[in-house]
């Protein structure tokens, strides 16, 4: 039976590094224990948040490795095999593969997949077949416009259309979607999808989930930087608090909170991975904010404003 | 802004509702075979949007002939477990599943031996893991920002309470004389909550006649009073018969001539009666049932005590029968 990640609060981590660029474990750990407490899992490696493209294969495994080994029991983990190839992405995946049990294919791994960075719709329900011959382990799409129009600005598809999703929706082996885009599309989505009992579609944008909750939940970069703020509005959003929510002062505590995330985002918007590492070093949480290669760090002044923004929301 | 964003909000309250048409199958069937097999009562807990959410439901099932009520799960654990019988159902609802208040009240509710269906977004949830049947009224978004008030997922509970609750009507051939027996609150519903002796016909408006009367004499008393029947008594106005329109029809028929014919010859005995003390709507049920215009009302010795038309119930040219039948014909 496939497994299904959790529903919740996923942190989409960032990568921490050293000087030379190889992956600061310790800090990695140091985020995770700080996050542990508040989400339901982990996306590691990410092509969105993790710089998962501009790392190397060495480095994405390591982060895999340190997450099976720290990580709280249960914990759902996606693990971002996105090459720049269709070769790139097999290779991670068999290392992937390696690195882990295989006698353990229950174990809360799941492969995160941005399929439109290396591949075109047509074909895509093939290439999933193709890579789950590879493993026995539960795959998670993701849809980002945004971001394949950064790495791929002249494909025309930047979205996986609805007939492949609808296609693909018949391998069991796929039990989610990253989803972030328009909700015409999401909505669309969900009637290609409604064949599946279990399958778990997870906003990836928050301004999205934070307007039209996702019921599955959200895999988010500003949990990095406010894990509380951001549990409490997608617990708020997945009704786990059937009876808290009596409360007016609980109403008055997500509002307050969703102002906050909603503030907070603005400051990581123009870059979230850099802005984002910029922010955990001034929080004292990570020593440095160095990013993988091609990432554009913020200039002084920009890391003065940061700096003035977390202050005034009470972070540092 | 504010036209586009309320379209977005029923957009996605719609393909909530939309997508649980493909749920429908053996889980739902199984709930309502349950329901419907049930000996005690259907018992619907819930809290917060979810309690408002069942307290609805318990009254469409209440409206539509399935009795109901709604167990608040935190009174549930102070004491009002002890409602809950053995031959009950059990309808939790809860989105997420994992309701502590619910989930702490559910393990008892088995103990007990009734039977519990789970009405919730998350089939792989610690309640769902309880229920005899689980359905799923999961949806894929909310429409409101922040989670502030869930709005997709109430939708679609209430959607499948309504669903529930219209199988069971034709389950239980539920037809309009029981709705109108367990709605008073209407105008038709007022006038069928009283008891019978406030509307019964009494004294000289009642067309009655001794048994020896004769036939040519019954039919004038039965013109005169208008109902299309007359009553027949006999000593100390014990009801002997009634003698319908329908009857006289049929003597028209058998008979060449009334000529020396009694009106206990040609009507019908032991006609189907009431008493005062019944409500209107049961008058009104064995009309229906037997398809009769008219019932006379008797107390516990059959002595005549006043008569019933559908009229007095309904209002003139407000209800005909579907069958083919007239009054005793």
């Amino acid at each position: 039976m496939i497994n299904l990640p959790r529903r919740g609060l996923i942190v989409d981590l960032v990568t921490p590094l050293d000087q030379a660029g190889r992956l600061d474990r310790s800090a990695l750990i140091r985020l995770i224990r700080r996050v542990e407490g508040e989400v339901c899992g982990f996306a590691a490696g990410s092509v969105r948040m993790g710089e998962g493209l501009d790392l190397g294969l060495e480095v994405r495994l390591e982060i895999l490795a340190v997450l099976v080994e720290t990580s709280p029991e249960g914990a759902t983990i996606f693990f971002e095999i996105t090459g720049t190839s269709r070769e790139e992405t097999i290779e991670l995946l068999e290392r992937a593969e390696d690195l882990l049990d295989p006698a353990r294919p229950e174990a809360n791994v799941f492969y995160l997949l941005t399929p439109l960075i290396y591949h075109g719709n047509r074909g895509l329900p093939d290439h999933l077949s193709e890579l789950g011959r590879r493993s026995r382990r539960p795959f998670l799409l993701s849809n980002n416009p945004d971001l394949i129009g950064f790495f791929r600005a002249k494909l025309r598809h930047k979205n996986m259309r609805t007939g492949i999703i609808k296609k693909m929706a018949a391998n069991e082996q796929i039990v989610g979607l990253q989803f972030e885009g328009e909700l015409d599309r999401a909505l669309h989505y969900q009637q290609a999808l409604t064949s599946r009992q279990n399958f778990r579609f997870y906003d990836g944008g928050e301004d999205n989930f934070m307007e039209r909750p996702s019921s599955s939940g959200l895999i988010s970069c500003g949990a990095n930087l406010a894990p509380k703020a951001w549990a409490d509005i997608v617990k708020s959003s997945l009704n786990i608090y059937d009876s808290q929510r009596l409360s007016p002062d609980h109403l008055s505590h997500i509002w307050e909170s969703g102002r906050m995330v909603r503030l907070l985002s603005d400051v990581y918007r123009p870059n979230p991975p850099a802005y984002i590492k910029t922010a955990l070093n001034l929080m004292g949480l990570i020593p440095g904010a160095v990013t993988a290669s091609g990432r554009t760090a913020p200039d002084a002044d920009q890391v003065r404003r940061i700096e003035a923004d977390l202050q005034t929301l009470g972070l540092i | 802004m504010l036209i586009k964003q309320a379209r977005e909000v029923l957009r996605i309250e719609a393909e909530g509702i939309l997508n649980l048409i493909d749920r429908i199958g053996r889980e739902f069937a199984d709930a309502v075979d349950l329901i419907y097999a049930a000996k005690g009562r259907v018992i619907i807990t819930g809290i917060g949007k979810s309690g408002i959410v069942g307290r609805k439901i318990v009254a469409t099932l209440n409206s539509t002939g399935t009795p109901s009520f709604f167990l608040h799960p935190v009174e549930a654990m102070h004491g009002d477990l002890g409602m809950v019988m053995g031959d009950d159902v059990v309808l939790a609802i809860s989105n997420s599943g994992e309701t502590m208040e619910l989930n702490v009240i559910v393990p008892v509710v088995k103990g007990l031996g009734a039977k519990l269906i789970a009405m919730t977004g998350d089939p792989a949830s610690t309640l769902a893991g309880y229920a005899d049947v689980v359905l799923n009224v999961g949806v894929v978004r909310e429409a409101c920002p922040l989670g502030l008030a869930p709005t997709a997922s109430t939708t679609a509970a209430l959607a499948m309470g309504d669903a529930l609750a219209v199988t069971l009507i034709s389950r239980r051939r539920f037809n309009s004389s029981d709705f109108k027996r367990l709605h008073p609150g209407g105008n038709l519903g007022e006038r069928l909550s009283v008891q019978v002796g406030q509307v019964m016909i009494t004294g000289g408006r009642v067309p009655v006649v001794g048994k020896e009367t004769s036939l040519s004499e019954a039919i004038k008393v039965m013109n005169t009073g208008n109902l299309g029947a007359l009553l027949v008594v006999g000593r100390d106005d014990l009801l002997e018969g009634i003698f319908t329109d329908g009857d006289l029809r049929r003597c028209l028929v058998k008979h060449e001539s009334f000529l020396g014919l009694t009106v206990a010859e040609v009507m019908t005995r032991s006609p189907i009666t009431i008493t005062e003390d019944r409500l209107a709507a049961e008058a009104l049920e064995i009309m229906q049932t037997h398809e009769v215009t008219v019932l006379p009302i008797v107390d516990d010795r059959t002595r005549l005590k006043g008569m019933i038309h559908l009229h007095d119930l309904l209002g003139k040219g407000k209800f005909r029968f579907n069958g083919i039948k007239a009054a005793y014909d």
